[in-house]
């Protein structure tokens, strides 16, 4: 064999050999970079659904968290069950823990349960109406720090305490975390309110102008039982809650902010009720400095059907139709005014007007920025609606019919 | 540490180099015959001991009945019509029988062409020819005064008939298998094509065995310069016995040390010869129905020859569920284990609940858990392949009952784990050619599962995938067509294109000749409908 051969076969040897040091260290580097964070047992874990969120009365310096946590074999068991809620056990524990600080109070529950939090899983963060008025961001920043938080878990402002919320028992066997979060998810359905998570308060919160809003949750007292509602909006000015949005404000806020999925717009045409589904909905919003008066262009265009109707007159008809076009078009300004009114009120720019005026008018709203607040209430709004009946459901005359 | 690592690989290898000192005298093979027939069944004798089965027998030739002959064969090997019948009743009844040419010196040829009525006969001079012939069931006459020997066609022994094969079974398709003899095999072949440039290549390997090897390929479209690799490979194994194809398997390799296969086997001619239509080249050993093709890439252990049968839709789709299969039987315990371990946020909500609830009061950590079953499941798949039949039933039966409902109510393990360790049995037969490295590759992820998580299943998968595109099969990368990447190879990849479209032969392995298919013209077909 030639030199220049040996040589070629002694840098093949080295090559091998650096290709297995190289493998090695790519099996052993990760190793030592995971041995940090080690591994958790799946029964180990101490599963959060809720985590809500209340002033503590006898220290008003401390933060008070109440985690709701799941006692995964007591589910099938209330399952089965059923109605006799007495005889199975819960299938959940509410835990209360205050400290100074969210993360304090969270490592504060490995005195009461086995293992840290697991809020991976959590579906809901409850805030009581007192911690919403006093600032919720200090409870907040802990938690969207965290890895384990998901940006989908979904905010909710209790009219009581968070405590109270999290123990209502749900019907149907859900946890009561869950059942706030599906109750939440069902808002889509009419449009009174809207599910609001952690990734809509991040973003909101790094806005300048826009005013945060989030849905209310009430308790429902009937006999003996308890209900949750979710009804209306809660307004809130920087991160202190200032004021409450009703369902039609809520609607109107909804219309403007292009949130309508669904949901039921009543008229009265004539001495008739009709109710229109909406069927789908769309909003233009645009800004236009005119005379150095700020207008924000709002465009609706709204489709809906006939759902139902009472009185045997044929509504479905080219006139009738017409008319209740004409009549939703004014419901749904009738909305959008209560909402603008509201929020004017306030002085909080829910509708992220500050925002839409920035991106058409960069330059001009370097003078506007700093005084936001006093030009908001005197913004003008141009509404133009377009509404459209398309359809009257599987039939067209009402079944006890004139004609 | 590598230090040691070429101390151990400088050993293995002087091991497997012959012994020059202790090889057998090779003076059989080169003697000659002697010209007296007592010394030559002497010599005889004491080339092949005191066997039992070793057949001597003496006797007069001809009507005059002076001459003396004798026959050697081999009881089993030969067919004892044929040496009765074609030899020793002619040689022994016929008169006028004229031994001796005219100069009076023997005449071993007349023997042949006038009075042995078989159309395999040989003239030997030297021992060991004749020993070696009449070792693979010829019989060998000897004649008193002639110096060179007859070998006559004479064999027939016990050997199994052509079944449908064991292993690769197949609903539309041929239902033939190869044999354990080469003949059979061979002729298997050449039943399949017929075409003179297959060539039959024969060789002989192993000092004390003596196996026949046959290398197979089609001259024109096999891979240029591979049957020369193959002779050299062949060529470089020095070993004394060649039991079964594995074993050649084992010394063509081109990785050795290497948990996947780079040598395929198939038992089934219409695979090879599939194969052999590829340019690949098949190696035969006598003695095993497992024919070996080379070179071998990956996917090859994704197609089954009767993807080619069937229409490609339904081909197609089966491929991906193999394919499929594949990764779920090696990767199922060691996703559960971290998923389980590390990603709980990854479990859907109302399955975390259960799982949890399933898992209280099991005493083990996940992989701990994961090991149990997965070992418990290789006992089982042992114990069933070993076991004769009418006690397998009693394994399922206890492996049943182990595994299933009793581990879980023990509070051995949760009911999930049974979930996926059956997932894991029941697609790791899916995969039959790859089934020895999916084993091995279940514990390397699993263990890597626990200890990393899906952060180690990464790392595991990506060591694996460099690794599987290093390796080469006789010149040919093994995860080509994949990478590198071939328009035309992939229409016989993870999708089985219609036959007429394939029209090349897969690129890493033809030489000029690699048009295999005219595309199919189905224009007149459509027309010829309309105008009836």
């Amino acid at each position: 064999m030639s030199p220049e051969g040996r040589k070629a076969k002694k840098m093949r040897k080295m090559g091998k050999k650096l290709k297995i040091v190289a493998l090695l260290l790519l099996i052993c580097l990760p190793m030592l970079m995971q041995a940090g964070c080690g591994a958790r047992e799946l029964n180990e874990l101490v599963i959060v659904m809720g985590i809500g969120m209340d002033t503590d009365t006898e220290n008003p310096d401390n933060i008070k968290l109440v985690a709701q946590i799941v006692l995964p074999n007591n589910i099938g068991q209330s399952s089965s069950a059923g109605g006799s809620s007495g005889s199975s056990e819960k299938a959940y524990c509410n835990v209360e823990s205050a400290a100074e600080n969210t993360f304090e109070a969270i490592r504060e529950y490995t005195h009461k349960v086995c293992n840290k939090l697991y809020i991976a899983h959590n579906q809901v963060f409850v805030i009581g109406r007192e911690v919403a008025e006093r600032g919720i961001a200090d409870y907040l920043d802990f938690f969207i720090r965290a890895k384990e938080t998901r940006p989908t878990t979904t905010i909710v402002i209790a009219d009581t305490t968070a405590a109270e919320i999290l123990d209502v028992e749900a019907k149907m066997n859900l946890l009561p975390a869950i059942n706030v979060n599906k109750l939440i998810e069902a808002q889509a359905e009419n449009s009174q309110s809207r599910e609001i998570n952690v990734q809509d308060y991040v973003s909101t919160m790094q806005s300048e102008t826009t005013s945060f809003v989030a849905p209310m949750i009430h308790i429902l007292q009937e006999g003996e039982n308890q209900f949750l509602s979710i009804k209306g909006m809660a307004v809130f000015k920087e991160d202190k809650m200032t004021g409450e949005l009703d369902e039609d404000e809520t609607r109107g806020f909804l219309w403007i902010k292009g949130w309508i999925e669904s949901g039921v717009i009543n008229i009265t045409a004539g001495d008739q009720q009709v109710a229109t589904e909406i069927v789908s909905a769309k909003t233009e919003l645009s800004a236009e400095i005119k005379d150095g008066e700020i207008i924000m262009n709002i465009k609706i265009t709204e489709d809906g059907v006939i759902a139902t109707q009472t009185g045997t007159v044929n509504l479905a008809t080219l006139m009738g139709i017409g008319e209740i076009e004409a009549l939703v078009k004014e419901e749904i300004l009738n909305e959008l005014t209560l909402a603008l009114k509201k929020a004017k009120e306030l002085n909080a720019d829910i509708f992220g007007f500050g925002e839409v005026l920035h991106q058409h008018y960069s330059k001009e709203w370097e003078g506007i920025r700093e005084d936001w607040d006093t030009v908001f209430s005197k913004v003008k709004v141009n509404i133009e609606i377009e509404t459209n009946i398309s359809g009257a459901g599987i039939i067209t005359e009402p079944a006890l019919s004139e004609e | 540490m590598f230090g040691y690592i070429k101390k151990i690989r400088r050993y293995l290898s002087t091991k497997n180099q012959p012994d020059s000192k202790k090889e057998p005298k090779k003076a059989a093979a080169k003697l000659s015959l002697f010209g007296s027939l007592d010394k030559n069944l002497a010599l005889f004798k004491e080339y092949l001991g005191e066997s039992s089965d070793v057949i001597v027998k003496e006797f007069r030739l001809g009507g005059d009945a002076r001459t003396r002959g004798a026959l050697l064969m081999i009881d089993g090997l030969v067919n004892n019509e044929i040496v009765d019948l074609a030899i020793l009743k002619p040689l022994m009844y016929d008169t006028g029988f004229k031994l001796k040419t005219d100069s009076g010196a023997l005449d071993i040829d007349s023997i042949s062409k006038g009075f042995l009525s078989s159309h395999e006969v040989n003239k030997l001079s030297a021992v060991g020819e004749m020993l070696h012939d009449v070792l693979s069931g010829n019989t060998v006459l000897l004649v008193d005064g002639a110096k060179e020997a007859l070998s006559v066609g004479t064999r027939k022994w016990e050997k199994r008939g052509i079944e449908s094969p064991q292993t690769e079974t197949v609903v539309r398709g041929p239902r033939e298998g190869f044999t354990e003899t080469l003949r059979i095999n061979t002729s298997l072949l050449r039943r399949k094509i017929k075409n003179p440039n297959l060539r039959l290549e024969a060789l002989k390997v192993g000092r004390q065995t003596k196996t026949d090897v046959c290398i197979v390929y089609i001259k024109d479209i096999v891979k240029p310069g591979l049957v020369e690799e193959i002779k050299i490979r062949m060529a470089e194994i020095k070993t004394d016995s060649i039991l079964d194809s594995g074993y050649i398997e084992a010394y063509i390799e081109d990785a050795p040390y290497s948990i996947f296969s780079t040598v395929g086997n198939s038992e089934r001619p219409d695979t090879i010869a599939g194969r052999l239509l590829e340019g690949h080249a098949a190696i035969i050993v006598d003695g095993s129905p497992f024919v070996l093709t080379v070179p071998m890439v990956f996917i090859e252990s994704f197609q089954t020859a009767e993807d080619y049968y069937i229409r490609p839709y339904y081909a197609t789709s089966l491929r991906a569920i193999r394919l499929f299969c594949y990764f779920i039987t090696i990767l199922a315990p060691a996703l559960y284990v971290a998923l389980t371990t590390f990603h709980q946020e990854l479990i859907p909500t109302q399955l975390l609940f259960t799982m949890t609830a399933g898992l209280s009061g099991v005493p083990f950590p996940a992989l701990v858990e994961a090991l149990i079953m997965v070992v418990m499941f290789d006992i089982l798949k042992e114990a069933g392949v070993r076991l004769p039949k009418p006690i397998g039933s009693a394994v399922s039966i206890v492996g049943a009952l182990v595994i299933g409902q009793s581990a879980v109510t023990a509070g051995l393990i949760g009911p999930f784990m049974i979930i996926v360790v059956s997932i894991t049995a029941i697609a790791n037969f899916v995969v039959p050619a790859q089934s020895d490295s999916i084993s091995l590759l279940r514990y390397f992820f699993l263990i890597l599962a626990g200890l990393l998580g899906g952060f180690g299943i990464t790392a595991g998968a990506l060591f694996v995938l460099v690794y599987l595109v290093s390796l080469k099969s006789f010149g040919v990368q093994y995860l080509s067509p994949i990478t590198p990447l071939s328009r035309q190879g992939m229409k016989d990849c993870f999708v089985r294109m219609p036959l007429w479209s394939m029209i090349k032969r897969p690129f890493m392995m033809t030489g000029k000749n690699n048009i295999r298919r005219e595309p199919l013209d189905v224009s007149r077909r459509q027309k010829g409908e309309k105008d009836a």
